[in-house]
């Protein structure tokens, strides 16, 4: 089409390859170092924290152009030509358990999210709610 | 052609032995990858602790309660009120056939 097109397109190669490359480096971190926190260590106690994570990413670009009906004679070619891209991602964390290492024994302690576990009671309570005042309606 | 593992995987993978003066711990974990062409998601949790002591070894799982709870209470907000309305089905069912049976 013309050479500024080509010229975009040419150009947005390296940005997708290194989206692709950071996409790449979202599944190198799935190593139990981290899930499994540095041991600490107080007097005769070490204590390990297991966490369970979660990530996601996602990233999309595009480009195009196109060749229009000239305004008048003396106008040669207009073109019009375009590129973008975009990405997001996001992360959680949540602590699970506890690892207590002492010189009687190793125990595993869970961690229990009341306030999660509160939140999707009283969610799911509403949920019945509606589901039981459709049913008698 | 690709393959579906391209994709999708579930690996477990245990990490380096953590040296305590009395035990020797190896942390293990579970991942779930999942890629598409253009992004993908990972959910790594922590499965088990493997606990070793003077040449005996112990595995002591590592439970996730708070997940247990939220998917018991999710589950139960879903087959309660099916359940009830069993029940009240039933019910009813029964004093029509009173009714008609009077």
């Amino acid at each position: 089409m013309s050479e500024n097109y080509n010229k975009l397109l040419v150009e947005s190669v390296p940005d997708q390859q290194s989206a692709n490359e950071l996409i790449g480096k979202l599944f190198d971190v799935t190593r139990p170092d981290a899930v499994f926190s540095q041991p600490v260590t107080v007097g005769d106690h070490t204590i390990i924290t297991a966490s369970e994570y979660s990530a996601g990413m996602g990233v999309g670009y595009g480009g195009g152009g196109g060749v229009g009906p000239a305004a008048n004679e003396e106008a040669s070619e207009p073109i019009g030509y375009g590129g973008g891209g975009g990405g997001g991602g996001g992360t959680t964390a949540r602590p699970v358990a506890t690892i207590i290492i002492s010189p009687s024994g190793v125990r595993v302690e869970p961690i229990v999210d009341v306030t999660k576990i509160a939140i999707t009671m009283f969610t799911a309570l509403g949920a019945m709610a509606m589901a039981l005042r459709k049913m008698k309606a | 052609m690709a393959n579906f593992t391209d994709f999708l995987q579930l690996k477990t993978v245990q990490g380096t032995a953590v040296q305590t003066p009395h035990h020797t711990l190896i942390p293990e974990s579970q991942a779930l990858i999942i890629k598409f062409p253009f992004g993908g998601f990972v959910w790594q949790r922590p499965t088990a602790v493997l606990v070793q002591q003077g040449g005996h070894s112990q595995r002591l799982p590592i439970t996730d309660v708070t997940r247990l709870a939220t998917w018991s209470v999710l589950a139960a907000s879903l087959l309660l009120p099916l359940l009830l309305r069993l029940i009240f089905k039933q019910a009813t069912d029964a004093q029509q056939e009173t009714l008609t049976a009077q």
